[in-house]
């Protein structure tokens, strides 16, 4: 059996690491807003966009769970050397959970915080076909609006299924418990966190 | 490959990166939960508590080459904590610095939201001596969890209404507690609250941290920010029957300036930028 191969992450950590958090603070901020983000390379199953969130995210005092097609072990062996994050097998152990829209776990099951401490929940990473802020033909087009959004903000992602739709629509977590959602497309990046109310056009 | 002339020994932006991205993570959950204090790992910085060292840790955490700085001091470029904040950034990153409000991407400020209006994609972070709007009331931290779990907030109006029985109107004149997102009640830091409207629906994004206390929060673009209040007692901000001695201006927050020892003073503008580009304004037009 061959050793998986080990890849190079960020060329220059401390700066990446921080233009790629300034993106993710913009679009966390303002839902919906689609932000580029390709610091690093493709890592195997992971595009530019997820490897990148993962090294600005992730160190060894946080958890990941990872699942379906991404969980390969040349990108469980880069993740463990580029972050030292600890991977988990009970997804309701995890800080990150990162997997493709239909590939992820039973989101109640998921930490969505406590009422006292509603910062301690699972952020969900999802990588996506593509981010777009017009409607086409593939895309679930989504209707955003909440904080971080003046009226209202149209995001049209392909690769989302219709469980993460309905849990984004429905909202089954009370405020202020709940997950926050990072898309992560090819080199793109949008978020949707939990005070965003979402309708499906 | 590295950033320009910065002190050699020190990381970019003073601290590790373990700890830049420890504070991250706790700026996502906090623009995630509007309002809602995170608790972070804070960290010693290189002064003691009580001078921003909760506002310098957000800011260590997220700037970077392209950022330009500006730091306040009660809307003062010039004075001793914005002086020296600004020179450690200058220093240890080698970022731009402005004192020029509409240049700025990243504002530091303690206690003074600048009088010209901010705009998207800029970041105002305040230093927060304490973070707990509810502290003064109740001082265990257990409970004021509890409390804003519940959304228990009437004990805070029960304060403002005290006000109103001994002195006849709300008499809190800074610090004046606001809810986010008509959920969590907020301490918007020791600013006059002739601040507090520049919060509401702000294109900027507003960031606090408290080094003392540990705790970072937020509140993202576009999110309301309301006084509390009763109806027979609207929320006020101050007014002033002078104009600023300097530039004139009627609408900007005035500080009381005593001149000599019978009794005289003056106001000027407590916001130097706006004071200074008033003034060059009038020039420019003479």
């Amino acid at each position: 059996m061959s050793q998986p191969q080990l890849q190079a992450g960020f060329a220059n950590p401390v700066e990446d690491s921080q233009q790629a958090f300034r993106h993710l603070l913009k679009v966390m901020s303002e839902p919906g807003v689609i932000r580029p983000l390709a610091a690093a390379t493709a890592l195997d199953t992971l595009t530019p966009a997820t490897f990148s969130a993962c090294q600005t995210l992730l160190d060894a005092t946080t958890t990941l769970w990872l699942g379906g097609a991404l969980d390969t072990e040349t990108v469980r062996a880069n993740l463990g050397f580029h972050s030292g994050c600890r991977i988990v097998v009970d997804p309701a152990a995890a800080d990150f959970v990162l997997a493709r829209a239909g590939e992820l776990p039973e989101l109640m099951t998921l930490r969505a915080g406590t009422a006292e401490y509603p910062d301690r929940s699972c952020t969900l990473l999802v990588q996506v076909e593509a981010l777009a802020t017009t409607a086409t033909e593939q895309a679930t087009a989504l209707r955003l609006s909440g904080p971080g959004i003046a009226t209202s903000r149209q995001l049209g992602v392909t690769g989302l299924d219709t469980r993460l739709t309905r849990y984004l629509v429905e909202r089954p977590h009370p405020f202020p418990l709940g997950l926050d959602l990072v898309l992560l497309a090819q080199d793109q990046v949008a978020a949707i966190p939990r005070t965003t109310r979402v309708e499906v056009n | 490959m590295s950033a320009p002339a910065t002190r050699a020994g020190y990381n970019f932006a003073y601290l590790d990166e373990q700890t830049k991205g420890m504070i991250r993570r706790a700026l996502l959950k906090a623009v995630a939960i509007p309002g809602y204090q995170v608790p972070f790992g804070g960290r010693e910085m290189p002064m003691p508590y009580g001078w921003g060292t909760g506002g310098m840790q957000v800011s260590a955490a997220i700037i970077g080459r392209d950022d330009c700085l500006k730091v306040i001091d009660q809307g003062a470029d010039d004075t001793t904590n914005a002086v020296s904040i600004r020179a450690f950034f200058r220093d240890l990153t080698g970022v731009a610095t402005t004192e020029r409000t509409e240049q700025a991407t990243l504002i530091q400020t303690r206690h003074r939201i600048p009088e010209t209006p901010l705009h998207e994609d800029q970041i105002l972070v305040y230093q927060v001596p304490i973070p707990e709007p509810l502290r003064f009331i109740e001082p265990s931290e257990v409970e004021t969890r509890k409390m804003h779990a519940l959304e228990d907030y009437g004990v805070m109006h029960i304060k403002l209404y005290e006000d109103i029985a001994q002195f006849g109107h709300i008499a809190t004149s800074y610090a004046y507690p606001v809810r986010v997102n008509g959920r969590y009640v907020m301490d918007p830091s020791p600013i006059p609250k002739f601040d507090n409207p520049k919060m509401d629906h702000s294109p900027a994004l507003q960031l606090f941290g408290a080094g003392r206390e540990k705790r970072i929060y937020a509140v993202p673009p576009y999110t309301e920010v309301r006084s509390l209040d009763f109806a027979d007692h609207p929320f006020e901000v101050q007014r002033w029957d002078q104009c600023c001695a300097i530039c004139g201006a009627t609408d900007s927050f005035l500080d009381e300036v005593i001149l000599d020892d019978q009794g005289g003073h003056t106001f000027i503008c407590s916001d130097t930028d706006y004071c200074r580009t008033r003034l060059a304004r009038q020039e420019e037009k003479a």
